[in-house]
C-alpha cells in the first residue's frame, strides 16, 4: 500500500469483488482515512454496484480497485471507461489483477493487454505493472481458482489526462439517444477549414510533427508467428484436369519429385489462368484452334 | 433511403489495394442500404469533411512510413496546426491500415490518421485494423474480420430499414451507369473541350498541346530509351515554375483497342449516351455523351491496367461456362489470393490478357458493366525540365520509355511512355496541364543550391538552373549520375557551356564506365566539406530527385555521415539536424517509380 498516493483532502474510492468484505479492508479503509484527514472522503463501493451508484463525474481524486483479494476483479474497458468518467481530471487509477504470464486466455489478460485496455479506456501516463507478491497458499488457491499455471499479481497506476478528452459537453452530445440529430457545424471551424483548404499548397502553415501521434506501441510490429495461415507452405498448383502427374504428386503430398512429365493434361491450351504451374507454354497468349505452337529459347530454359 | 443512413469512405492508395478495399466497403454498404461513395482523399473536398457524419479511412503506408502519392495534400492538411480541436465532433470513424510488416514503419500512416482524427474530435467507431502484408494470406485476413465488426456497429448505429434484409454477395449489383445505344449511327464530333483561355488548363478542360520535338537522347544502342519532348504551350494560359509537373493524359494502343473490340464483340464506332444510375455516381467529367465506343477504349478506360479482385468477381457473376466461372470464383475469393497475385500483380499482366484468357466470359459482359470492370486511364505526372523564363511557350519534359519483360512473353509497356514516344510531331495533340510539385525552390537568388539528380530526377533541376542562369545567377551544384559518359548523359553540352561562364558546378558519377560502380552518393563525399560549408554557413538548400528505388536514402545516409564528419557529431545530432533542415524545407525529396 506504500506505492499508493493518497494526500489530505483527497476524495478516495476504493473498489472491492468478491462475495463478501474481507478482514483487511477495514485496515485499508482506516489508513486511507487517516491520510486524506477529516477534510477528505474515502468511500467504498462494490464493483458490480458502480453501475447503479451513479456518482457524477469528476467526482474522486483517487480510486483504488482491487486492491483487497487479489483476483476477484477483472478490470474490462467498461468498468475502465466508468471509473476514467468518474475520476477528477488527473486523477489517478491504482488497480491490480492477476495476469497471464504467457498467453491470454478467456479470463486473464497478459499485462500489456491489461495496459492496453486502460488506454483504450481514456488513461493516460500508464506506469509499467509492477509485480505484487503473493503468498504461496494464496499462489496455489489461484492457480487452481483460474486453472491456469502461469499467473503473477500486478499493480498499474494511470492518470486520468488533465484536460477534458474532447470536452465532457461532446462526450454527451455524442451519446445523445436522438439519432443522429443535425449538428450545427461551428462556423468559426468551417472558416479555419475553408480557409485552410483553399491553400492546400501553402507550404508556410505550420504542421504538426506527425512522429508526435505515435506512441512507443504504436512502433511494435507483429509477432511474426501470427502471420502463419496455419498450414504448409504455398505449393506447386495443378490444373484442373491434370494428367501430367502433378496432381498426383501433390495429393501423395509429395512435390519434389518431377519425372514423368507429360504435357498431356489437355489445359495447355487454354490461358495461363488454367495452366499448370510447371507448364511449358506459361506466358504465352491461349491458342486457337489448329495454332502450331513453338517455345521460344527463353521458355526452353529452366528457372534459374 | 435516409440522410443518416450514409457512409463515406475515403483512401490513400498507392498500389490500389486500398483504394480496391475501399470500394468494397461502399459495396457492402451499399448491400446493407447506406448510401456510400469510396473516394481517394486527396480528389474529395476537404472541408466538407466538416459535414460528413460517417467516415471510414483506408489508408496504405508507403516507402520509408510515407502516405500515398493521392494522400499527400490531405496529409499536409490534417496535419495543420492551427486546425481547432472540436473540428470533428460531429464525425463518427473508422481506420482500416494497409502496411507492410517487413518494413521498419509498420502501418503508421493509418496510426497517425487514427491519432490525427481523435485529436480533432472524431469518435472512434471501433479500433484500428492493422492489416499485413507479410501475412501469408494476405492482408485480407485483418481486412475481413475488420469489417465483420465494422458491419456489426453500424447495424448497430443504423439498423436495416424494417423489413429489409442485407442483400447477398451472389446478386450482382446494378450497374454504375445506365447506357443508352443511340439509333442514328452518326459519329458525334467529339469536342475537344480545351480550357477557355481565361481559365487554367485543369483534368476535366485539359490543354491540347502539340510536340515540338520527340528527341532520343540516350544512345542508339543503349538499353533504355529516353526522350526530351518538347510542348508548344502557346495561348494555352499555362504558367508553371520550377518543381512544377504536368500532368499528362495519355491513350491506348489502338492494337490494344481493337483486340478488346473483337474480344468483347463490340463495334468502335457504335455511339452511346451514359446516364446516372445511382445517386453516389457522378457521371465522369472527362467522358463526353453521346461518345463513340472507340474513343471510350481510347481515352477513358485503364485496359491495359493490372485487374484488380473485384473485376474478377463481376465477371463471374456474368460468366456461364463452367470452367471459366469456376476459376474467376477462385481467382476473387479470399483463399484465392496468391494464386491472383501470382497470376497477375507479379507479371503485370493487362485487363486485355486477362480477358483473352477467358474467351467463353468475354461475349457476355454487358457492356454497361465496362465502367464497373475497368477503371479509368489515370493521367501521368513528368517533372518540368523547363523553365518558363527560359521558353515562355514551351513545356520539356525528360521521359524513359517503360518496356520491360516478365515471364509474360509479349514485353511490358508503359501506356503513356510508349504512346508519347509513337508520336511524331504536330499530327496528334497531348491534353495536358500543370500541377504544383512537390517539392519548391528558394526564391532568394543568392541562396546556394545543392541538387541531386541522378537520372531523369534531373529533369526539375534543369528547370531551376535554367531559371536562374536567365538572371546570371550563380551557387548552382550539380550531382548527376548515370550509367555511361557517352550514353545516358543528359544535356551534357548545356551544362558544359554554364560551367564554362561559372553559373554552375557539376559532379558527375558514370556508373558503368569503369569496374567499381560509381553513383552520386560517392561524389557528395568526396566533397563533403563543400557541401558542410555550403549547407552549415550558406544556408543552402538540399534537394534529391529521381526514380531509383535505394537512392533518395543512400543519398540522405551519405549526406548524414557528411554531417557528422565536418560537422563533428555523433548520430543523434545529425539525426535531429537533417530533421530541422527538413522542417525548415531546406532539404526536399522527390522520389517517383
Amino acid at each position: 500500500m506504500e506505492s499508493i498516493n493518497v494526500t489530505k483532502g483527497q476524495s478516495v474510492l476504493v473498489l472491492w469483488g468478491g462475495n463478501q468484505p474481507t478482514e483487511n479492508m477495514t485496515d485499508v479503509v482506516n489508513s486511507l482515512k487517516e491520510k486524506v484527514g477529516p477534510s477528505g472522503r474515502v468511500q467504498l463501493e462494490h464493483v458490480g454496484r458502480l453501475n447503479f451508484a451513479k456518482h457524477p463525474d469528476s467526482s474522486f481524486d483517487v480510486v483504488l480497485s482491487g486492491v483487497f483479494q487479489p483476483g476477484v476483479i477483472s478490470h474490462t474497458i467498461e468498468l475502465l471507461g466508468e471509473v476514467c468518467a468518474i475520476l477528477k481530471i488527473g486523477g489517478k487509477l491504482y488497480l491490480r489483477e492477476i495476469i497471464s504470464k504467457s498467453n491470454p486466455t478467456q479470463e486473464l489478460k497478459t499485462a500489456d493487454n491489461l495496459c492496453r485496455e486502460i488506454k483504450l479506456s481514456g488513461f493516460i501516463d500508464i506506469l509499467q505493472p509492477s509485480l505484487v507478491p503473493l503468498s504461496d497458499d494464496d499462489k496455489s488457491a489461484l492457480i487452481k481458482s483460474k486453472n491456469h499455471g502461469d499467473i503473477d499479481l500486478v499493480q498499474v497506476e494511470a492518470s486520468k489526462p488533465s484536460y477534458e478528452i474532447g470536452s465532457s459537453t461532446q462526450l454527451k452530445l455524442n451519446f445523445t439517444t436522438v439519432p443522429q440529430a443535425k449538428q450545427e457545424i461551428d462556423p468559426q471551424v468551417a472558416k479555419v477549414w475553408t480557409l485552410n483548404s483553399n491553400d492546400l499548397e501553402d507550404n508556410d502553415i505550420e504542421l504538426l510533427d506527425s512522429d508526435t501521434l505515435l506512441d512507443p506501441e504504436d512502433l511494435k510490429k507483429p509477432d511474426p508467428s501470427t502471420l502463419k495461415a496455419g498450414c504448409g507452405p504455398t505449393r506447386k498448383k495443378a490444373c484442373k484436369d491434370c494428367t501430367c502427374g502433378l496432381a498426383e504428386e501433390l495429393d501423395n503430398g509429395d512435390d519434389t519429385k518431377q519425372s514423368n512429365l507429360s504435357s498431356a493434361c489437355g489445359s495447355c491450351y487454354l490461358g495461363d489462368a488454367f495452366r499448370c504451374s510447371s507448364c511449358p507454354y506459361l506466358g504465352m497468349p491461349a491458342f486457337k484452334p489448329g495454332e502450331k505452337v513453338s517455345l521460344s529459347q527463353r521458355q526452353m530454359k529452366a528457372d534459374a | 433511403m435516409s440522410e443518416d443512413r450514409k457512409l463515406l469512405v475515403l483512401y490513400g492508395s498507392q498500389t490500389g489495394t486500398a483504394q480496391d478495399i475501399a470500394e468494397r466497403i461502399a459495396r457492402e454498404a451499399k448491400r446493407r442500404y447506406f448510401s456510400a461513395k469510396a473516394i481517394a482523399l486527396d480528389s474529395f473536398d476537404v472541408a466538407n469533411l466538416l459535414k460528413e457524419s460517417t467516415v471510414i479511412f483506408v489508408c496504405a503506408t508507403t516507402g520509408q512510413g510515407d502516405p500515398p502519392d493521392n494522400m499527400k495534400l490531405f496529409w499536409k492538411f490534417i496535419l495543420r496546426k492551427n486546425l481547432p480541436e472540436n473540428s470533428l465532433s460531429h464525425m463518427k470513424y473508422g481506420v482500416l491500415g494497409l502496411g507492410d510488416s517487413s518494413y521498419q514503419k509498420f502501418n503508421v500512416i493509418g496510426k497517425k490518421i487514427n491519432k490525427r482524427i481523435f485529436q480533432l474530435g472524431g469518435e472512434t467507431l471501433l479500433p484500428i485494423g492493422l492489416a499485413d502484408d507479410q501475412h501469408e494470406l494476405g492482408p485480407d485476413v485483418v481486412v475481413d474480420s475488420w469489417l465483420k465488426d465494422l458491419w456489426l456497429k453500424l447495424l448497430d448505429l443504423f439498423p436495416l430499414p424494417p423489413g429489409k434484409q442485407i442483400l447477398s454477395d451472389k446478386i450482382c449489383p446494378p450497374p454504375k451507369y445506365k447506357i443508352t445505344f443511340s439509333s442514328n449511327n452518326e459519329i458525334p464530333h467529339l469536342n475537344l473541350t480545351s480550357a477557355s483561355p481565361t481559365n487554367k488548363p485543369c483534368l476535366e478542360h485539359p490543354f491540347y498541346a502539340e510536340l515540338i520535338s520527340n528527341e532520343r537522347i540516350t544512345a542508339k544502342d543503349h538499353f533504355q530509351d529516353v526522350r526530351h519532348i518538347k510542348f508548344n504551350i502557346k495561348g494555352s494560359n499555362i504558367s508553371y515554375k520550377p518543381g512544377d509537373v504536368v500532368m499528362i493524359a495519355p491513350q491506348n494502343n489502338p492494337k490494344t483497342i481493337d483486340s478488346f473490340l473483337h474480344l468483347l464483340g463490340l463495334n468502335g464506332n457504335d455511339v452511346f449516351y451514359l446516364e446516372m444510375n445511382d445517386p453516389d455516381y457522378l457521371l465522369p467529367t472527362t467522358l463526353p455523351s453521346p461518345c463513340t465506343i472507340r474513343y471510350l477504349l481510347t481515352n477513358y478506360l485503364d485496359i491495359s491496367g493490372v485487374p484488380r479482385r473485384y473485376f474478377f468477381k463481376l465477371l463471374s457473376y456474368f460468366s456461364t461456362d463452367e470452367r471459366e466461372k469456376e476459376k474467376l470464383e477462385e481467382l476473387s475469393s479470399s483463399e484465392g489470393q496468391q494464386d491472383l497475385y501470382n497470376y497477375c500483380n507479379r507479371l503485370k499482366r493487362t485487363t486485355l490478357e486477362v480477358l483473352q484468357d477467358f474467351p467463353q466470359t468475354c461475349p457476355r459482359i454487358p457492356f454497361d458493366y465496362l465502367f464497373d470492370l475497368i477503371p479509368p486511364l489515370k493521367p501521368r505526372a513528368f517533372s518540368i525540365a523547363s523553365s518558363q523564363k527560359a521558353y515562355p511557350d514551351e513545356i520539356h519534359i525528360l521521359m524513359a520509355v517503360v518496356e520491360y519483360q516478365t515471364k509474360i512473353v509479349e514485353p511490358r509497356r508503359g501506356v503513356c511512355s510508349t504512346w508519347l514516344a509513337g508520336i511524331n510531331t504536330g499530327h496528334i495533340l497531348v491534353p495536358l496541364w500543370v500541377k504544383n510539385g512537390t517539392i519548391s525552390f528558394p526564391t532568394d537568388n543568392n541562396i546556394p543550391v545543392v541538387m541531386v539528380g541522378p537520372g531523369t530526377g534531373l529533369a526539375p533541376f534543369r528547370s531551376f538552373i535554367e531559371e536562374r542562369v536567365q538572371e546570371n545567377f550563380e551557387n548552382n551544384y550539380l550531382f548527376f549520375g548515370c550509367r555511361n559518359k557517352n550514353k545516358d548523359y543528359y544535356f551534357e553540352k548545356e551544362w558544359n557551356e554554364l560551367c564554362q561562364k561559372e553559373l554552375l558546378k557539376i559532379f558527375t558519377a558514370f556508373s558503368r564506365d569503369q569496374e567499381n560502380k560509381d553513383y552520386v552518393q560517392h561524389r557528395l563525399k568526396d566533397n563533403g566539406e563543400l557541401i558542410w560549408n555550403l549547407v552549415e554557413n550558406r544556408k543552402a538548400f538540399f534537394y534529391i530527385a529521381g526514380n531509383a528505388k535505394q537512392m533518395p536514402d543512400n543519398v540522405t545516409e551519405t549526406l548524414k555521415e557528411v554531417i557528422r564528419e565536418y560537422g563533428h557529431m555523433n548520430v543523434e545530432a545529425s539525426e535531429v539536424y537533417i530533421k530541422s533542415l527538413e522542417h525548415s524545407r531546406r532539404l526536399q525529396v522527390e522520389a517517383w517509380s
